[in-house]
């Protein structure tokens, strides 16, 4: 009889300890607040005369899992291109990096439930809408993009086209053929790190 | 004979000129070995000049090559492609990030948290950190 008595307040011991880690680890997941400062931007423009590519290394991402917001904001002098005249080119003829130092982004995840990361080997893929600031001009933009957790990591990746003209970033008549309007970019996010 | 040496001198006229073209087509960046650094300053000041005026620091700034000395606060190696060298006061919010050219990766040279280093590279800007590209021990 002792015993069993013994055991049941065990039993109850053990289910409030689990309880208690379970509603910790809900709450753990609803504020967390996901950032790297390593993320990876490239782009890429292709007309038949010539491949223009360019990559930075440096992207900070924060990803609000309790609101759904996601932030970035990117430093236009860190992209490196192959030939230095494309990155000279590139900076102060067409993006004017002197005058606007940064590119950034603010936006939502639409209707997305997070409860994935704490998941293990989930992918999912969500819609993020927002507005992107570049070479001064702000413009809506709309893209999807894959989270995906793996080895107790979270990763982002996303890739969306812009229009130059859109940002006001004019291309030279001598370069008409070279440059294209088009661009296409790529975003990747890996190991976001848990902001303290 | 006249018309000779007039057609010879733009036959070398137009031969250095499609080099130079050839040549300036295709430069690579300059590695940043060889370049002199325009500033020499303290991590903890060219942090705190950003912290307080952004805009002012960006003009000093932005895009030169700076030598900056400071303690080593972290290192951030992913997977071996990246390397990233944070200096300044651990205590600060913000550091100076030094992203090292890749050519330290294959070095794999030793970098210790705490000791003091002078480290140069090109300044792209503020976000959290203030950021040096293609940076090398100096």
């Amino acid at each position: 009889m002792c015993c069993r008595i013994k055991h049941t307040y065990k039993m109850k011991k053990h289910s409030s300890v689990l309880l208690f880690l379970l509603l910790f680890s809900v709450t753990l997941v609803a504020q967390k607040k996901l950032f790297t400062k390593t993320g990876l931007i490239t782009f890429n423009s292709k007309t038949s005369i010539e491949k223009i590519q360019a990559v930075n290394k440096k992207v900070l991402a924060v990803l609000d899992v309790a609101t759904n917001k996601i932030e970035f904001a990117v430093l236009i002098k860190g992209f490196e291109f192959e030939k230095a005249l494309m990155q000279e080119h590139f900076n102060e003829n067409y993006l004017e990096s002197d005058k606007f130092p940064k590119a950034t982004f603010k936006g939502k995840f639409d209707d997305t439930n997070f409860t994935i990361l704490a998941e293990e080997n989930k992918t999912v893929t969500v819609n993020i809408s927002g507005n992107l600031t570049l070479h001064g001009v702000t413009k809506p933009v709309t893209a999807k993009a894959l989270i995906t957790t793996k080895n107790k990591t979270v990763s982002a990746a996303s890739s969306l086209t812009i229009l130059l003209s859109d940002y006001s970033i004019k291309i030279p008549a001598v370069n008409k053929n070279n440059v294209n309007n088009q661009v296409q970019i790529n975003i990747n996010l890996a190991n976001l790190q848990e902001m303290k | 004979m006249n018309k000779r040496i007039v057609l010879i001198t733009l036959l070398i006229i137009l031969f250095s000129a499609g080099i130079y073209i050839y040549k300036e087509y295709n430069r690579k960046p300059a590695r940043l070995n060889n370049l002199p650094a325009v500033v020499n300053i303290n991590a903890d000041t060219l942090i705190s000049q950003f912290a307080l005026n952004e805009a002012e620091a960006n003009k000093k700034y932005l895009g030169k090559v700076i030598s900056v000395k400071g303690l080593i606060n972290k290192i951030d190696n992913q997977q071996d492609t990246l390397l990233t060298i944070l200096l300044g006061d651990s205590l600060l919010s913000s550091s100076v990030s030094c992203l090292m050219d890749s050519s330290y990766i294959k070095l794999k040279k030793v970098f210790t948290p705490g000791a003091q280093i002078t480290i140069k590279g090109i300044c792209t800007g503020y976000l959290m950190d203030v950021e040096l590209n293609r940076c090398v021990v100096e």
